[in-house]
């Protein structure tokens, strides 16, 4: 019987450090995961538990999954201590992703902070891949000091076919880019008002803050979508623990909405 | 579903209890603990039943799901991942009143929605409801002003009136349990009237009221304590934990019953709650019953058995908190 409770088994391939509190795990799902941009898996290490995380990978390369992992609790911490040759337990993915198909054709700004940028990662790998499918693009992404900044392969690589612009809170030496707040970076672009859309992940203050801002700048809540985090148990619309106040679930009908299908107040 | 009425002159309730064990259930039925309070248990003897009852203080939800359910094994040695799914066990409902049947349909909805739950869906698979009418109600029950009075489903519900006992056949198991009954065709009967007090409202305006300040003043007679939840036959919100065996050798993961009422639900890492006040709380329990479940599932998530109001310290009745919320409509 078609158990969506039980995990499948990967190996971690691999353990790349990004940060102090930061790891991204190379996994090799027992078959391969064939996910949208934006999906997530739920991730066990069993015995402690069992958490979302966003797939930070490319669509096109599902048999070699990628996660980066902030290690904050539990279940992250235990993940942490996890070596190569290791054995997870897996299943998804989950959750809609963002709609491909409606955003083809159109300019896209991403705007993301600290690990949001692993919630928008398969999609900017997604549009790398399929380029000619949409106009210009563009990658804010803000971090609070420029040794926080998580994935910079991935950032160094996407140079080479959108506009990534960076920026930190506090420079260390060495730094000589941008100092501000993700949403500043906004000011620096000359966007065109149609044609575009923004996708948002981060921090609850970054998302509500940009959101605003582009609503002030005449943007609609429909040109914005945001893939929101919210506490998750099971991923399938029923433990209840994701659900926003207008009744979705954020595990099933999104984690990614465009943002004038949900009330204002869960846009955090 | 159409329903046709049978009936009998004579008390057919013992017969169909040893009819449902001879079918290979077990039979699940109200049994009096003391005074106060009747239960549903497993009942080998019909002496054993308690027909004399308004609301059991469990419901079937803890046998359709189970608080400490389990939900997997893991070995770390072999690294091999188990599932406890091998559930056949024929389990019988006897004489449950409408609401709580109602509260199987509420729990069908949202639990064999795509993707479907096995571990409920097996269990659910495998159960009888048998339905008595309810005689009496008391002031806490108000399935009438939630389109509840009526069971949507069963194998048999059985209607007494003061002649003899109504019978409705809901599935074919049902006409099994009675083939040997001599029933005849009859009317339909008179649906008892029960509930002290009705309410109607206009629903369509709750959803409008989420911001509105009635709500805070509302919850400052609740302490959070979660007991209308833990009560309650609809509610299936849970979390899900890791038990490591003594040995150290395996795991076992069991979801455990929770409710939107707590901080931790919806507690993230780093220590934010997305539903931090009182207020906030309190109110997601009625929109989620009265609002969110109504609009996916075309149903209220509360069936009006009362139980929620039976176990508040501050006798909290919801539709008395929701009259309170339209009146500011
Ligand atoms: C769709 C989605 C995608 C995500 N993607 C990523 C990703 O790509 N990378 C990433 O790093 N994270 C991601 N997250 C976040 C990640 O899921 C959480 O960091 C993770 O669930 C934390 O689990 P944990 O067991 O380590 O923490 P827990 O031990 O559960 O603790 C989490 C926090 O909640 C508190 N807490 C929890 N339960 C209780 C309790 N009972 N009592 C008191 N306090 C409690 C703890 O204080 C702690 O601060 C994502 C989340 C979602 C919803
Ligand atoms: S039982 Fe009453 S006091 Fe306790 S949480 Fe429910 S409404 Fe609040
Ligand atoms: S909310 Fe109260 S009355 Fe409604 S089903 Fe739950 S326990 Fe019964
Ligand atoms: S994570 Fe369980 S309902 Fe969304």
């Amino acid at each position: 019987m078609l158990n969506p409770y039980m995990p499948r088994l990967a190996h971690i391939v691999d353990v790349v450090d990004e940060t102090r509190d930061v790891k991204t795990f190379i996994l090799r799902p027992e078959s391969a995961i064939r996910f949208e941009p934006g999906q997530f898996i739920m991730i066990s290490a069993f015995g402690v538990g069992e958490a979302p995380f966003a797939i930070a990978s490319s669509p096109f390369r599902p048999e070699l999954i990628e996660v980066s992992i902030r290690a904050v609790g539990n279940v992250t911490r235990a993940l942490h201590r996890m070596e190569k040759g290791d054995v997870v337990g897996i299943r998804g993915p989950y959750g809609n992703g963002f709609p491909v198909d409606q955003i083809k054709g159109h300019n896209v700004v991403f705007i993301a902070g600290g690990t949001g940028i692993f919630g928008i990662s398969s999609f900017v790998w997604y549009i790398f891949e399929k380029r000619d499918d949409f106009s210009d693009v563009y990658l804010l992404y803000g971090v609070r000091r420029p040794s926080l900044m998580m994935r910079r392969y991935d950032l160094e690589k996407w140079r080479d076919r959108i506009e990534v612009f960076l920026t930190v809170d506090v420079p260390e030496p060495g730094w000589n880019g941008h100092v501000g707040l993700v949403t500043d970076l906004l000011d620096r672009l000359s966007l065109p008002r149609h044609d575009v859309v923004f996708a948002l992940c981060g921090p609850p203050l970054m998302i509500k803050f940009a959101y605003y801002k582009l609503r002030k700048m005449g943007y609609g809540a429909d040109q914005i979508f945001v893939s929101l985090e919210r506490n998750m148990k099971c991923g399938i619309g029923k433990c209840g623990r994701c659900m926003l106040s207008n009744g979705l679930y954020v595990c099933k009908d999104g984690p990614v909405f465009r943002c004038d299908q949900i009330p204002e107040r869960d846009i955090e | 579903m159409e329903t046709s009425w049978y009936s009998i002159d004579k008390n057919p309730l013992e017969t169909i209890f040893r009819r449902i064990r001879e079918l290979g259930y077990r039979v699940i039925a109200p049994i009096r603990l003391n005074e106060d309070h009747v239960v549903l248990d497993f009942a080998n003897k019909f002496d054993e039943v308690s027909l004399d009852f308004i609301r059991p203080r469990n419901n079937p939800k803890s046998f359709l799901f189970p608080n400490e359910d389990t939900l997997l094994y893991f070995d770390y040695r072999s690294q091999n991942i188990k599932s406890p799914l091998n559930h056949s066990e024929k389990l019988a409902l006897f004489c449950i009143h409408p609401c709580d049947a109602n509260a199987i349909y509420v729990l069908d909805k949202m639990l064999l929605d795509p993707p479907e739950d096995p571990y409920y869906m097996l269990r659910r698979r495998n159960l009888m409801i048998v339905v008595l009418d309810c005689e009496k109600a008391d002031d806490y029950c108000f399935c009438e002003s939630v389109e509840s009075r009526v069971p949507r489903v069963y194998d048999l519900w059985i209607v007494p009136s003061s002649s003899k006992y109504f019978i409705s056949i809901g599935s074919r198991l049902g006409s099994l349990i009675i083939d040997h009954l001599p029933i005849k065709k009859d009317r339909s009967p008179e649906i008892r009237e029960l509930n002290v007090k009705k309410y109607s409202f206009d629903w369509s305006h709750l959803r409008d009221l989420y911001d509105n300040e009635v709500w805070r003043e509302l919850s400052e007679q609740c302490v959070l304590c979660g007991s209308c939840l833990s009560s309650c036959p609809t509610c299936v919100c849970f979390d899900v934990v890791d038990r490591v065996s003594h040995d150290l050798n395996a795991c076992r993961r069991v979801r455990v019953w929770d409710s939107c009422i707590f901080r931790t639900f919806t507690m993230l890492a780093g220590g934010r709650i997305v539903r931090k006040s009182p207020e906030e709380r309190f109110k997601f329990r009625f929109y989620h019953k009265f609002v969110f479940i109504k609009e996916r599932y075309g149903v209220f998530g509360c069936t009006g058995c009362g139980r929620c109001i039976s176990r508040c310290s501050s006798h909290i009745h919801p539709l008395e908190v929701v009259s309170e919320v339209l009146r500011n409509a």
